[in-house]
């Protein structure tokens, strides 16, 4: 009832609003996969998608969307077009938001789009542009954010066309060649934890004491996979995990605390009673 | 790419060409052309499990007598007059793109009864996790109102559900909605190694998901067997929800793809931090990058099951918690997300919310902890067309309670409903279609 009652609305909805705009524009431009949304707040104004379902969209298709000249808003991130395409944009001159990242869009591309005056948005990430492109685009004199992060572009061309363009903020994001992945080292056990055998002379404590923050390795050195249980504040079991035969487990704990060792069919072998340094917790033979 | 013979589901997403507009959006946006224009397009919510300590993130009280203030320091942020705790510091160099809430405060105590309240905008009406008379999740109301491509979610969350002493709780599904509006849950493929993982959460996550493990090569047998499964449209459905879900993301290939993290560049997964919590918010921007609308992450360095779990309940030792497991993680992994979806030109379409269960009390106990605190903590927001460099309302000197703007979680979420285009005051109907409104607060001025 309640799907069909939505289904009927949003139905509606696309009727209705597809009554301002000729519908077989709208519909050529979803046949090469764009989606048409009426932009919020504008009669006849438009938004136009392709990055998530039309992500083969060629240089051609965009003359579809050149036909519905009221576009405020247009993504075409990560599609196939190049820089050809986007000539087919010059018309659009109620455009406000582009998205053209990661697109194979160059400094060719961006000459088409010095006549789009009304531009505030452009996304050029991950394209080919140079700082070339940026000289270009000091004539977009309402352009608030621009986009250039995995580009060419320099610092010297970001001051640059600050200086033609005081209010656009250029994001240039992270350099990541300044970004060195150093392995942080595994802390290593300091010493070995006491095996305490079910029925051995040392029994351990019947629950665990919340402590600070450790690692044990445990090794399953017997012949047999085992399960590991931890015993909590209240003397329970909790299964934290199996170690196969052979295998090797490293379990966040904190000091103190009780680990139980069973059998796969949960018959206790034995524990480990965790001290309060990284710790070597060997399951003998 | 492979298809899927999807029914109704399919039906709904081809026959609709309007998916992905809010249904109140065009509404309002229609009755009126002043109407605030829709800048969000999708949600990440990081939630700090356990109640984060309002004192040791965003509200420090420098000025308070030492029992209260604890034993860390401030620091400046980007914003003058803006003061966040001392190991936030990678954040505090982002505070131009924050909205901190100083003065959100509600009447539970409890970790259950407070999630609820956090994470619905409603008092708890005492049912179980799944039952439908619960309230939907904030993460399921907003995904109601998109409808994504086939083979992408609507809502995601991870990297598990919410347990207390081994006790799921409710305010995380669909409530009243119906569990087809279950943000379906998903684990990171990547981070620090998977340790101390609660049982519970295990068996849920193989039950319902019907994912193996945490590896992604495991999940290749699982393709397979769903690829088998398609063969015959009755056993495709005849899955579930969850185990429907899985197969569409796994099966729809930006969704696929977006999960893979072995595809992400290796710096920007270092500067998210190899932990669960920053591997989780990385994957939270691909997922939304692949056109998923709302993800949300519970945020820890690992384990955030039981009493020695990390999560954010720190009623003993909370300053070497704080400081050595928790505040590292939270201050380099959303630190990271922001960079990241700024300089992708993301981060206005995608608002951030930050959600906990209540702050800590102000005098530190016997334990050197931090007990339960609702009548005043801390939230945020970044993105989303929400202004950042703002701090809204004020607790007082002590942080005990609100001296200015004193406001509730219904209000964060009526906020966060505005940011993504949707009336606060919408009328839903249950599956017995009975009325609900959506959300009794008052969106707070921070546009």
């Amino acid at each position: 009832m309640k799907k069909a009652l939505i289904i009927g609305l949003l139905l509606g909805v696309g009727l209705s609003a597809g009554l301002a705009a000729d519908k077989s524009v709208i519909s050529a431009i979803e046949k090469s996969g764009g989606l048409v949304l009426p932009w919020p707040g504008e009669q006849d104004a438009w938004e136009v998608e392709f990055h998530l379902r039309g992500r083969d969209l060629e240089d051609d298709d965009l003359s579809a969307v050149a036909a519905l000249k009221t576009v405020v808003a247009l993504n075409l991130r990560n599609t196939k077009i190049t820089s050809e395409g986007l000539k087919h944009l010059k018309g659009l001159s109620k455009l406000k938001r582009l998205h053209l990242e990661r697109t194979a869009v160059d400094d060719a591309g961006v000459s088409h789009l010095t006549g789009l005056e009304n531009l505030e948005y452009l996304n050029l990430y991950g394209t080919k542009i140079t700082d070339k492109a940026l000289d270009q685009l000091s004539s977009l004199k309402n352009l608030k954010q621009l986009y250039v992060w995995q580009t060419e572009v320099t610092d010297d061309g970001v001051t640059k066309l600050n200086k033609a363009l005081p209010n656009l903020k250029i994001v240039k994001g992270v350099d990541l060649s300044k970004i060195v992945i150093v392995k942080k080292e595994e802390p290593k056990p300091e010493e070995n934890l006491k095996w305490l055998a079910v029925g051995g002379p040392e029994k351990p404590p019947a629950k665990s004491k919340p402590g600070s923050f450790l690692i044990i390795t445990f090794q399953n050195k017997s012949n047999q996979d085992v399960k590991l249980y931890w015993v909590d504040y209240g003397g329970g079991k909790k299964l934290y995990g199996e170690i196969s035969k052979g295998a090797e487990r490293k379990q966040n704990t904190y000091s103190d605390a009780v680990w139980l060792v069973t059998d796969n069919k949960d018959k206790p072998l034995g524990y480990f009673v965790a001290g309060t340094k990284m710790a070597l917790a060997v399951i003998p033979k | 790419m492979l298809s899927l013979n999807h029914s109704r589901r399919d039906f709904l997403h081809t026959s609709v060409g309007l998916a992905g507009l809010t249904l109140p959006t065009y509404f309002k946006a229609s009755a009126s052309t002043t109407a605030p224009q829709r800048k969000a397009k999708s949600c990440i919510i990081v939630y700090t499990w356990g109640g984060m300590s309002h004192y040791e993130s965003f509200d420090p009280k420098p000025e308070a007598p030492a029992e209260i203030r604890g034993e860390f320091k401030h620091v400046k942020t980007a914003t003058p007059g803006i003061h966040f705790c001392e190991h936030l510091p990678m954040l505090a160099k982002h505070s131009d793109k924050l909205a901190i809430v100083r003065s959100v405060h509600h009447k539970h105590g409890g970790h259950g009864s407070a999630m609820y309240v956090n994470m619905t905008g409603h008092n708890p009406v005492g049912a179980k996790p799944k039952s439908n008379k619960n309230w939907p999740s904030l993460a399921s109301m907003m995904s109601y109102f998109h409808n994504p491509a086939a083979g992408t979610p609507r809502a995601i969350r991870m990297p598990y559900s919410m347990f207390d002493n081994g006790g799921q709780q409710s305010g995380e599904h669909g409530g009243w909605l119906g569990s087809q509006y279950d943000p379906i849950l998903v684990r990171t493929p990547a981070g620090e190694p998977w340790r101390g993982v609660n049982r519970y959460t295990d068996r849920e996550l193989n039950l319902k998901l019907n994912l193996d493990k945490s590896r992604i090569a495991d999940r290749r047998a699982l393709l397979t067997q769903l690829d088998n499964a398609r063969s015959e449209e009755t056993a495709y459905e005849q899955l579930d929800h969850y185990s429907r879900m899985a197969a569409d993301m796994l099966l729809g290939s930006p969704v696929r793809d977006a999960y893979d993290l072995e595809k992400e560049d290796p710096k920007i997964r270092h500067m998210y931090g190899d932990h669960m919590g920053g591997q989780s918010l990385l994957l939270a921007r691909r997922l939304v990058e692949a056109g998923v609308p709302v993800v949300q992450t519970l945020l820890s360095a690992s384990d955030l099951a039981g009493g020695s779990g990390d999560n954010w309940d720190t009623h003993r030792n909370h300053f070497p918690k704080m400081k050595d497991r928790l505040l590292p993680v939270f201050d380099r992994s959303v630190s990271a997300l922001l960079t990241d979806l700024e300089m992708r030109g993301m981060l206005e379409e995608t608002l951030v919310v930050f959600l906990t269960d209540f702050g800590r009390t102000p005098k530190v106990n016997g334990n050197g902890g931090r007990d339960h605190y609702p009548n005043v903590y801390s939230l945020a927001y970044a993105g989303g067309g929400i202004q950042g460099g703002q701090v809204y309302g004020a607790s007082n000197k002590k942080g005990t309670e609100p001296a200015a703007g004193a406001c509730s979680p219904a209000d964060i979420h009526a906020t966060a409903f505005r940011a993504m285009g949707i009336d606060p005051r919408t009328e839903l109907h249950d599956q017995l279609d009975r009325p609900f409104q959506l959300c009794d607060g008052n969106p707070l001025p921070l546009f």
